[in-house]
């Protein structure tokens, strides 16, 4: 290694003295040297030249394609789509408009003509915008149609221009609104699955009008199922003359919301319709005393601790009397019931008998369980917390074991009876469609309930609606083995309960011998037609709208009928 | 000997700026054209990008059904229509042949 380092200096020493190595001017090697450098010289002016040439001839050309650059930093965002693929959330690129004042000419005809080629431009406020000569830079409208940006650009008019931006749109639906959220003119999300697409860091700053090259974000909910259930819904506020309806299908397996719709729905990214009280999402926000559906719960809580079984004898001749609270059936049989027929004729008296043996100490512990006493964590954002008791008194735990004096969203009550029936694994709804295979993969899900007390409710949800009596005989749907129960609760106004208002509720489980779906249908403020015989109660409302909808949505969910057991 | 050895090599200098010129520009040229077809590219990205969200829009299921319910004569599938493979009958001629005691 130091062999070959050491002529270096040498080399250098040598270095030192150009003029003995090259010679002095005027020898013959000189004279080749100036020739060389001549032609170098030559050579190197004649490059020039034929530069300067390519630049004249072809210069303007070359700055054509120069094209304006947008200024400034966009959001991209992934897209969304529905589970099955079809697009719920997109970027596409659209030309905005803008104006240099202090450039515009003829003041009156730039306003006349554009507002004529734009008709949603307001004409005074055009005038305004374009009248500040100090102002070099103005919005006039972003995000337009390339027809209407053709059209403009035809009027041409000095002093206009476009910028193209990135700009997100939802074409899917109309009723998507309290599930997609919206973005602000900067495309950043604010509200939804928008929002959470934010927090997961999943959009990315760009130079320009460039999409987004993430992979799309897949939604749980099916886009076709969500419009039937809107259109159900609607025609059952429309039906029964009702206020309003909500309702939602889940998969009770992976908690998958497969659709989810709170009347009235409204489009997606719409920020002010978002914000609009009577959109509030009655299923993740809005918290509801549910009424006997709630026994679904008390049920499944007593056949767990073993303190009831199906053939259990509750007496509900008289009215059960706790301090100053009477607990009575709505429609007693004044006889002693089995817990079976408890449940199928929804018995107060029964089910407050069930529930002083559970005790409130573990009525509680259950409910927390199953994630009723807490708020519901989502990736739309926390659902609303529960209202409970102040005290859990004697009188609250029997109030509770049939659904009032606490109230919780649907959404949390929805994921509860899930987790009961689905063999009682707690699950977590979700909004995001859920890899096939990943559901059970991950830590071992909570059990809430035995395998066997999850058999026991199937089979008592299903006899509320295939047995003769069963308040829930309306949602039956053949082939489906449809289990469900009915809830109809008064509404609680200022000073107490009023009137006959109820908000009715159906929540079904199909099929129940290995149930893939839960239903939850809510409807508020339903009257007594002459459909209903002038009965409000939820079997006659609810309970049929829900065989509607799972009439229309099993079949699209690849669910096969099965004829072999029509009775039970 | 040395003024042979120059003019090669001059004529190779030449040679050699020549096409280092003549490369340049070919790439130049080439890196103008790249330009040109990543700028369509994304003329074409945004354009499919606008077509799927056009036709997303127009796939809608509620349009859908208003349009099926105008102008077709189809409804939706109802769970009655849904059976299974096995549930189909055998075509008279191809039955298994039987004893004849059960038709």
């Amino acid at each position: 290694m130091a062999d070959p380092a050491a002529p270096a200096p040498s080399m250098r020493e040598t270095g030192k003295d150009p003029a003995e190595r090259h010679g002095a001017p005027g020898r013959p090697g000189g004279r080749r040297r100036a020739l060389a450098l001549s032609l170098t010289l030559a050579l190197g002016f004649a490059a020039v030249s034929g530069q300067l040439v390519r630049l004249a001839a072809i210069g303007q050309m070359a700055s054509l394609n120069n094209e304006v650059r947008a200024i400034g930093r966009g959001i991209a965002r992934p897209d969304i789509v529905d589970r099955a693929g079809r697009l719920l959330a997109t970027d596409i690129v659209l030309p905005s408009l803008f104006a240099d004042p202090s450039r515009i000419i003829d003041l009156d005809d730039a306003v006349e003509r554009l507002s004529e080629a734009l008709p949603d431009l307001d004409p005074a406020g055009l005038r305004r915008d374009l009248s500040d000569r100090e102002r070099r830079f103005v919005w006039l409208e972003r995000g337009m149609h390339p027809d209407e940006a053709q059209k403009v650009l035809e009027l041409g008019i000095p002093g206009l221009a476009f910028r193209e931006e990135l700009r997100r749109v939802y074409p899917g639906g109309d009723g998507t609104g309290n599930l997609l959220g919206y973005v602000d003119i900067d495309n950043r999300g604010r509200a939804g699955l928008e929002r959470y697409v934010d927090g997961q860091d999943l959009v990315d700053l760009v130079d320009g009008p460039t999409r987004s090259e993430r992979p799309p974000v897949v939604a749980s909910i099916d886009l076709a199922a969500q419009h039937i259930l809107d259109s159900e819904l609607t025609a059952a506020v429309r039906r029964y003359d009702a206020e309003s309806a909500a309702g939602l299908v889940m998969d009770v397996r992976t908690g998958e919301i497969i659709a989810a719709v709170s009347l009235p729905a409204y489009p997606a990214g719409d920020a002010a319709a978002t914000l609009e009280p009577r959109h509030l999402d009655r299923l993740l926000i809005g918290t509801y005393e549910l009424g006997s559906v709630f026994k679904t719960l008390t049920f499944a809580n007593a056949f767990d601790l073993g303190t009831a079984r199906p053939d259990k004898i509750y007496d509900a001749t008289e009215p059960l009397k706790v301090g100053r609270f009477t607990i009575d059936d709505f429609h007693g049989r004044h006889r002693p019931l089995t817990a079976e027929e408890v449940f199928i004729f929804s018995s107060n008296i029964g089910t407050a008998r069930m529930a002083s043996e559970i005790g409130a100490e573990r009525q509680q512990a259950f409910l927390d369980r199953l994630g009723l006493l807490a708020p519901l964590p989502t990736e739309l954002g926390e659902g609303a917390p529960p209202q409970r008791p102040e005290t859990w008194s004697e009188a609250s735990m029997l109030t509770v074991s049939f659904g009032h004096g606490l109230a919780v969203t649907p959404l949390s009550f929805a994921a509860a009876v899930a987790s009961i029936v689905n063999g009682g694994r707690r699950i977590t709804p979700t909004f995001l469609k859920v890899a096939p295979g990943s559901a059970h993969g991950e830590a071992p899900p909570d059990q809430v309930v035995t395998p066997a007390t999850a058999r026991l409710m199937r089979d008592l949800l299903r006899a509320n609606v295939a047995k003769p009596g069963g308040t829930g005989g309306r949602a039956a749907v053949p082939g489906y083995r449809v289990g469900g129960k009915t809830g109809t609760a008064d509404i609680a106004g200022k000073g107490g309960y009023v009137g006959s208002d109820v908000l009715t509720s159906f929540v079904a489980v199909f099929p129940t011998d290995e149930p893939r779906y839960l239903s939850l249908v809510l409807l508020w403020k339903p009257k007594g037609t002459n459909g209903t015989g002038d009965q409000t109660a939820a079997g006659h409302n609810a309970a049929p709208t829900t065989a509607r909808i799972i009439t229309r949505i099993a079949p699209l969910l690849g669910l096969e009928p099965d004829y072999r057991d029509p009775g039970m | 000997m040395k003024r042979r050895l120059t003019f090669p090599a001059i004529g190779i200098a030449l040679i050699s700026a020549l096409a280092l010129y003549v490369v340049k520009y070919d790439t130049r040229r080439i890196d103008e054209e790249r330009r040109r077809l990543e700028h369509e590219i994304a003329d074409l990205e945004r354009a499919i990008a606008l077509d799927r969200a056009e036709l997303a829009n127009l796939a809608r299921p509620g349009r859908i059904e208003r349009l099926a319910a105008a102008h077709l004569k189809l409804a939706p599938v109802t769970p009655d229509q849904l059976g299974a493979v096995g549930d189909i009958p055998w075509r008279e001629e191809a039955m298994p042949p039987s004893d004849g005691k059960e038709h």
